[in-house]
């Protein structure tokens, strides 16, 4: 949880550069995972994101400490220029990335348990979903849901196709989105509650 | 009224995850999720959804087939009229209907103007063969079926028939190539209101070519 002093993207830029080692440590929690999540996209390398996520910490926080940002409001920009200037240097020239030493951030942002946490969501992810197509009862909204998601077809097309409103499109999208949510939670419930029994 | 759309950015979010954003918005977009938790948990939950379903599609596709093929009553595709109309069964529902009204206005057509082939039978007349010169007396109206008995048994490629007027001796029905059945009955419609004392007459030709008349009277009264 965030405190007061690190509400916003500012607050926090700002208390790096005055040496908050508490500041650090809300920027890895707030904004490790997306951009984890955004390099992994580009990549389609887990491993390889995990890289490149740490070196734009380390080179973000080595930058704070050293100098203030000019716009400190503009840090998840500032940060998002890092990982994707990293990751075409990493198209470039896969060689050019070097090791940092610095282990107080790699003991920040390295989560052993991570690979775990994944195949158990992984895993939470795949029934979720099973139950969702098996409770579909409609062969057109699982014709929708193929042709957006899979065959990533555009929603006018697929409403055509379908002969569909858009409207009935968005509320089929809609319905089945969370519905899913609804599932994973109780999925992630259910598990909780054996953990601790 | 359902809210259809949770999340303000929830276009972007498919956008993105279908890659279908111009790369500087993809850009806006990132910057947006880093900074927005709630954006950025969104995106993850319809990536999660299009990734388990790309891994799963095989089930999505098979659920799909199955539903199709052992259950049809259990999915209900409700479609605008302009697509109903298209469907195969209702072409064939629109034409068996188109048929019928024709049908049904034709058949009302026929009845008015009184060119039906079907005409209903007010009496029944039964002529049996008898060795006294008395007339049968029948009463009733118009049509008259005729039900004249050849005789059991007795065979001819065809039967005439004809009704005369007692009085005037003149033909008021003349009918030819009858048949009788196997009973020997031979049966023949007169449309025409009768009154007074008829001789109905049936002749033949037997089998060796001799002409054979059998006679019968009776007294019609409306």
């Amino acid at each position: 949880m965030l405190t007061n002093s690190y509400e916003t993207p500012a607050l926090i830029a700002t208390a790096i550069s005055k040496g908050d080692k508490k500041a650090e440590e809300v920027l890895f929690k707030k904004y490790y995972k997306p951009t984890l999540y955004i390099l992994e996209r580009k990549t389609g390398d887990a491993e390889l994101a995990q890289d490149l996520c740490q070196e734009a910490f380390c080179i973000m926080l080595e930058r704070l400490r050293s100098r203030p940002l000019d716009e400190p409001d503009k840090l998840a920009g500032f940060l998002h220029t890092i990982a994707i200037n990293l990751h075409i240097g990493e198209i470039r020239k896969s060689s050019r990335r070097k090791t940092f030493t610095n282990q107080a951030v790699l003991d920040v942002v390295a989560d052993a348990s991570q690979n775990q946490y994944r195949i158990l969501q992984k895993e939470r992810v795949a029934k979720a979903v099973r139950q969702l197509v098996e409770s579909m009862d409609n062969t057109r909204d699982r014709k929708l849901l193929y042709g957006f998601f899979i065959q990533e077809k555009d929603k006018a097309e697929i409403c055509d196709e379908l002969d569909l409103s858009l409207r009935h499109f968005d509320k089929v999208l809609f319905r089945a989105k969370q519905r899913f949510r609804e599932l994973l939670t109780e999925d992630t419930e259910s598990s909780s509650r054996k953990s601790r029994t | 009224m359902e809210i259809i759309s949770e999340h303000k950015y929830e276009d972007q979010v498919d956008a993105y995850l279908n890659n279908t954003m111009d790369a500087a918005d993809k850009a806006a977009f990132e910057v947006l999720m880093l900074e927005d938790s709630a954006l950025f948990e969104r995106v993850q939950l319809v990536d999660a959804l299009k990734q388990g379903l790309i891994s799963d599609k095989e089930a999505l596709v098979q659920a799909s087939e199955a539903t199709r093929q052992s259950s049809p009553r259990t999915t209900a595709l409700i479609l605008p009229f302009a697509a109903w109309v298209r469907q195969p069964m209702s072409l064939a529902a629109s034409v068996l209907v188109a048929v019928l009204g024709v049908q049904t206005f034709y058949q009302g057509f026929l009845n008015q103007t009184g060119r039906s082939g079907a005409l209903p039978i007010g009496s029944l007349v039964l002529v049996e063969g008898t060795r006294s010169d008395t007339s049968s007396t029948f009463t009733g109206s118009g049509p008259y079926l005729f039900q004249i008995d050849a005789g059991l048994g007795t065979k001819a490629e065809a039967f005439a028939v004809t009704l005369r007027n007692r009085v005037t001796n003149s033909p008021v029905v003349q009918e030819q190539g009858l048949q009788a059945d196997n009973n020997g009955w031979v049966r023949v419609v007169i449309n025409a209101e009768l009154a007074g004392e008829y001789a109905v007459e049936l002749t033949w030709s037997d089998d060796q070519g001799v002409t054979q008349t059998r006679s019968s009277l009776v007294d019609i009264n409306n």
